[in-house]
């Protein structure tokens, strides 16, 4: 017999103390003896969360005077952080969120492109269009455990990071920037997109009507999108160049359009030599870039940018031809040939770029 | 029950008895060391000066008024059993080593256990304050209820239920976490579908 009812001093805490989070939310609703003892006892909650490993927030926070004199509430915390959940106080709120295609807009959920290296970085990417494509990340901070009177009186700081980035070896930028909002209505009505040539529209976050996507459109960044001002596209025969924005040194990224798998073979061959080619007055070449799915249609080569142009709306002329000169931002010339690379039992390269 | 000799027994000679009485007046005696587990027993002989030997040798049996001979009995025997243990750090209870052998024999000493004896034996460490005992009485006390509902409680442990239906209601609606975690639920098992969703596609 277990009779526990007229036990004034029966030591129910020590009991309590070592009872699962799931069973005290249970044990709290048995009679109004236990829910006085569990429910009421905020410091009880408090040895739970040390006993479970749940981290306390600062002091500045759970002392922090209220003007509705409202204590820190331990046993809330202590919910939303055990179980496995995360602490909302913690240091990643939204950690291993998962990429989610429904989140982004004008972004495709991809693998990753052949070369990739996974150890460097996350197995998923998003893909985009020419333009711009983004990430709408709605995060619910009464949802994630903490209380609103902590919000509104405390007013703690929040610091918002992004762990993902572009691409090492590709040109793009990818922005991130965080609003704060009353309510999830609130925040839609504020959000503001930003479009190719980088002014902010307003844009309704809402499923776009149904527009086929065209696949040769699609370029191949991963992860995050590729920016670029279209510059030079009538002077190219081959394909289409973009300068890169953010990438340092300033450079360019040419998409060859029409090319047959085998040249694209025979360029990679010969990139190790290209890329190893130093000269001041020669165009630097940076990067080769290849799409998983359609290597085809999705080779991009990433060069030096050349920021004044070429020779030939200038002065020169001779046996050189001007359009395969380039100027930089300091004046220096380049020279784009590569007809001169060479590499050990390879042929000429059967490169002819109009750059 | 005669086991005032026989706890006497496993101790070595050498070894001080401490002598104790229970509330049916039987005498028990227990070693030094194991006296010490208990931080009623500590404090006593700090209060009547048993801090030599000989002082323990001469002693009157503490007289236990609340401790019955049978907890007592099983109380003499935890004690001697642990009375080589590290000193129980109740603070972060839970960061207490435990040893495996001892642990063994700990959980075949509560097995024994009938819950009116456990429940008897539970009081009487809380009333002698032995932390190392107490700790294993309670967590047997809380396995007991383990997974079961608000309702199973009441029956396991013999409580009547003394809300009122609007106190109840008011008490079920107190959580506003529960419909929270619900949708924390939710969103880790999308996290589980996204990450299932590659392999059902390649």
């Amino acid at each position: 017999m277990f009779r526990t009812d007229n036990q004034e001093n029966f030591p129910w805490k020590q009991v309590f103390k070592r009872c699962h989070s799931v069973d005290l939310l249970n044990l709290e609703k048995v009679c109004k003896r236990f829910h006085q003892l569990i429910s009421l006892n905020n410091l009880f909650w408090k040895d739970l969360c040390a006993r479970d490993g749940v981290e306390i927030p600062p002091n500045h926070i759970t002392d922090s005077p209220n003007e509705q004199k409202q204590t820190f509430n331990y046993r809330y915390l202590y919910h939303f952080a055990s179980k496995g959940h995360v602490n909302p106080y913690g240091p990643n709120i939204i950690a291993d969120l998962p990429i989610n295609a429904k989140q982004a807009e004008e972004c495709t959920l991809e693998e990753p492109p052949i070369g990739y290296d996974l150890k460097k970085g996350p197995a998923k990417c998003l893909a985009t269009s020419n333009s711009w494509g983004w990430r709408l990340i709605m995060v619910n901070l009464e949802k994630c455990g903490i209380e609103p009177w902590i919000l509104d009186d405390v007013r703690p700081t929040i610091i918002v990071t992004e762990k993902h980035a572009p691409r090492s070896d590709c040109g793009a930028i990818y922005m991130f920037g965080a609003e704060m909002a009353e309510s999830e209505e609130k925040l839609l009505e504020k959000l503001r997109f930003p479009t190719e040539n980088g002014a902010l529209i307003e844009r309704k976050y809402a499923q776009k009507a149904d527009e086929p996507t065209q696949p040769n459109n699609r370029i191949i960044v991963t992860l995050h999108e590729i920016v670029f001002d279209r510059i030079d596209t009538n002077k190219c025969k081959h394909g289409t160049v973009f300068k890169l924005i953010g990438y340092q040194p300033p450079a360019t990224v040419k998409y060859w359009s029409g090319v047959t798998r085998d040249r694209i073979d025979e360029f990679k061959k010969n990139y190790e030599a290209l890329n190893s080619l130093d000269h001041p007055n020669l165009i630097k070449f940076m990067k080769c870039v290849e799409s998983s799915t359609d290597p085809q249609e999705r080779f991009a080569v990433v060069t030096e940018y050349y920021e004044r142009g070429t020779l030939s709306n200038c002065y020169l002329h001779g046996d050189i031809n001007p359009g395969n000169i380039f100027i930089t931002k300091d004046w220096s010339i380049k020279k784009a040939l590569f007809l001169m690379v060479l590499k050990k039992n390879q042929d000429l390269m059967q490169i002819k770029w109009n750059w | 029950m005669a086991d005032g000799p026989s706890g006497a027994k496993k101790c070595r000679d050498d070894d001080v008895l401490f002598r104790v009485k229970s509330k049916e007046d039987r005498e028990y005696t227990l070693s030094k060391k194991a006296a010490q587990l208990s931080g009623t027993i500590h404090h006593y002989s700090e209060n009547y000066g048993l801090d030599n030997d000989e002082a323990i040798m001469k002693m009157e049996p503490m007289s236990l008024l609340e401790v019955s001979s049978e907890s007592l009995h099983h109380i003499i025997r935890w004690c001697e059993q642990h009375r080589n243990c590290p000193i129980w750090e109740e603070e972060k209870w839970w960061q207490n080593e435990r040893d495996a052998e001892l642990t063994k024999w700990e959980d075949e000493f509560m097995a024994e256990m009938t819950s009116e004896t456990l429940y008897n034996l539970f009081l009487a460490a809380n009333f002698l304050d032995i932390k190392c005992l107490l700790d294993k009485c309670a967590q047997s006390v809380a396995d007991m209820i383990k997974g079961k509902s608000v309702d199973e409680i009441r029956e396991i442990w013999m409580l009547e239920n003394d809300f009122t239906p609007e106190e109840e209601e008011k008490i079920k609606n107190e959580n506003p976490w529960e419909a929270i975690l619900r949708y924390q639920e939710q969103l880790e098992k999308e996290k589980e579908e996204q990450a299932s969703q590659p392999a059902a596609s390649s």
